[in-house]
Formats: structure tokens, sequence, C-alpha cells
């Protein structure tokens, strides 16, 4: 032990002299003076520091607090009906478009500059037709109202060669392409077959008069 | 004058006693003569500002005054009053590194350093020792501070290791070995004048 003294302090050898040849620090002439004026002032009592008595006020006024911002934070905390799942919703671009299409108020059709409103005579709403070179005007069925593939012909209705297959799917008023919510009015009750057989018995009598108007005239003619 | 004499003559041990014992200022007073330059030459060394060490050490002298029943007569007199300076004096350094945390523009390479009193060298080799002395005492003031205490205690001050160790409340090989770790630290620092 005494040999690695040794050898360390020979390793150190030049800086345990340096260290040892700096110079001293002395203290100032007036030390003792300061100090017994110190003492006999008796302005360095130490002074014991209190103890903070436990203070209900300085306890409970912040865990109050605490605990109203936890109670408020439930209760106003958003509720699962709230939320909407921006996945599941439909993106607001598309929804815009959807309602200006229904909407025959603010839709794009209707909903035409001021200035051509101003020139023009009449504030007719612009329908899109489609103009035929043989003049036959018929509308774009993306903007019929009516849902083509749900739609019924009133005389196949009555005729009873309409058969549907879900009877409470009534035909839907629709806006664009875009099914709506609203799925329009449902016919409860099927047409009974008297009815039908009415119906039936009144077109073969006017059938049966316009054969007869036929052959007079074809009497006349003939003539 | 003659009890003057008397006192002079006595032991640190002694006077201290004689302190305790019959509250004798000029017992006190001995003690503090001969005790400050000791205390100051340390308290500089390990906190590196003239100021704040004159207050540790009169700090340490009224801690003295005040406690001198908390003394007892097994331990040195120069042990107790070491341990005192030097709980103060890193009492100091923690203070001022939490200061140094909370304040933006303090840094330890602007602060000044102390010059001694070079009145008794010659003007060249006083230039030159005053350097080197400047570049020591910066390079003591960037060691660790628990290497930096027991290389001031054992290499300026001159203590035995087993004082140390009292001062400290280490054991002898903690000591030792913070020594030399120490050493090797200040040598690393003060590589540009030992390479040369």
């Amino acid at each position: 032990m005494g040999i690695n003294i040794y050898d360390e302090e020979k390793q150190f050898s030049k800086l345990i002299n340096d260290l040892k040849e700096l110079p001293k620090i002395n203290a100032p002439d007036n030390f003792e003076f300061q100090l017994l004026a110190k003492i006999q002032n008796g302005s360095f009592e130490d002074k014991p520091i209190p103890r903070e008595s436990f203070n209900f006020v300085k306890f409970f006024t912040p865990s109050a607090v605490v605990v109203t911002v936890i109670i408020l934070f439930f209760v106003f905390l958003p509720k699962e009906e709230q939320y909407e799942n921006p996945l599941m919703s439909e993106p607001e671009q598309i929804i815009s478009q959807s309602t200006n299409e229904m909407d025959p108020v603010n839709s794009k059709a209707y909903n035409t500059p001021k200035s051509s409103v101003s020139n023009s005579k009449v504030n007719t709403p612009p329908l899109n037709v489609v103009v035929n070179p043989n003049d036959a005007v018929v509308k774009p069925s993306s903007q019929y109202p009516i849902f083509n593939s749900r739609s019924v012909a009133v005389d196949e209705y009555i005729s009873g060669e309409n058969k549907r297959r879900n009877t409470f799917q009534g035909n839907v008023v629709k806006g664009g392409d875009v099914l709506p919510e609203f799925d329009g009015f449902f016919i409860r009750e099927e047409a009974d077959k008297y009815t039908i057989e009415k119906y039936r018995a009144m077109i073969d009598s006017i059938k049966k008069a316009q054969a007869r108007v036929d052959s007079l005239k074809r009497a006349k003619r003939n003539e | 004058m003659a009890l003057n004499r008397n006192l002079t003559e006595l032991t640190d041990e002694e006077l201290i006693k004689e302190f305790q014992t019959s509250n004798t200022l000029d017992a006190y007073e001995i003690l503090v003569k001969r005790y400050k330059d000791p205390l100051m030459n340390f308290v500089f060394r390990f906190v590196g500002d003239r100021d704040a060490c004159t207050d540790i050490v009169q700090d340490t002298m009224i801690k003295f005054y005040l406690n001198k029943d908390s003394y007892r007569e097994f331990a040195k007199f120069s042990t107790w009053i070491y341990t005192i300076a030097g709980n103060l004096a890193k009492n100091e350094l923690k203070r001022r590194k939490r200061r140094t945390l909370f304040s933006i523009d303090n840094s330890d390479d602007e602060r000044s350093i102390q010059i001694e009193d070079k009145s008794f060298l010659a003007p060249d080799k006083s230039a030159d020792s005053e350097i080197k002395n400047e570049i020591i005492q910066r390079a003591l003031l960037k060691v660790k501070p628990v290497y930096r205490e027991v290389v001031i205690l054992r290499d300026i001050q001159g203590l035995t290791y087993e004082e140390i160790a009292e001062i400290t409340k280490l054991s002898i090989g903690t000591v030792k070995s913070r020594i030399n770790r120490g050493r090797t630290q200040l040598q690393k620092l003060l590589k540009n004048i030992y390479n040369e």
C-alpha cells in the first residue's frame, strides 16, 4: 500500500509541488474585528425555521379545485352519440353536391348569376334539356326527379301485370343519382280483384265501342 | 497579559476546553487567529471567490462560537473546524449551482480570477507564476467537488489521510482513491503545462 502511495505521489509529483507552491490566501486585516462585532451584535443568531402547521384552507382549496375540474371533465365529456366517425361520414364536398342537386332553390341549375337574371326578361328555371336532331325533347335521366328503377306504370299496375316483390317500398322522389334518406310513400293495400275486373270491363266496352265506330265508318265509305 | 501568554502556549484542544468550561473569549480569539488563514486558504481554493470565502470563514467561526459544546474531546479541533468550513463551502457551491440553473447569462469562464499577493516575487517570475497559478486555480475549480475537497486538504493544506478521513467522514481507502482521481482529473485539465 505504501509503495502504491509512493508511486502515485511520484506520478503526480509536479502537480503536487505546484499545488503546494500556490500562494497562501490570508484573511483580511479586519477579519477578527468584524467577527467580534458580529458576535457582540448578536445578529448572527440562528433562528430556527418555523415549521408550518397543517393548514386546512391551504390543503383543501387546491384539492377542491382539482376535484371540481375532474367532475366537470366527466360531466362535459363528449358523448358517443355526439361523436361523428370521420371514416363513416360522407365527405363534405359530396354532401354539398347532393344537397345542391336535391334543393331546387340552391341547386346550380336554378341558381343562375344575378347578371343573367337581370338581362333575361322572364325568370324561368333553366332545365337541363337535351335537344335531339329529330327535335324530340328528352330530359336527362340524372335530373329526372323520379327514381326510374323503382317507378311504376299506372296502366300496368291497374292491369295487375306489375308484380312487386316488396309492397312496402314506395316510389322514391330523388335528386341526382344519390338516394335520399326519405323513402317516399307506401301503398299499403293491393288493388282487389273486383276493382281490376271492373276496370277491365270498362276498357273492353270502350274497345268494343271503338270497334263499332270503326265498322260504321268503313260501311259509310263503302256506300 | 500573563494569562494570555499561558493561553497561547495551550494546544487547540486545551483552548477549546477552556472556552467550553470558562467561556473565555481570549481562548476563542486565539483559536480564531490560528485557523482563520488556513481556513481562508482551504475555502478559497474550494469556492474560488475571495468575498464569499471571507463570509464562509466568518460563518465558520460564528458556528464554532455558538456550538462550542457540540465539540467532543476525542476529536481533533482542526478536523472539527475544517468539517464546519467544508460543509459551509459545499452549501455555498450548491446555492451557486441553483442560481446558475435559473440565470441565463452566467458562465464560469466569465468569472474573474482572484489575484494573490505577489509582492515577494521578482516581476518577471511573478508574471509567469501568476498565470500558472490562475490556470491551476481554474483547473481546480473544474474538478468535481468531492475530489477537489480531498485534493486541497491533502496537497494544499498538507493534512494527513487520517485527518482528511475524519473531516470528510470517509474511510481512508475512499479518501486515497478520491485523491488519486482528483489528481488525475487535475492533471488532465493541466496537460498543456505538464506535457511541456
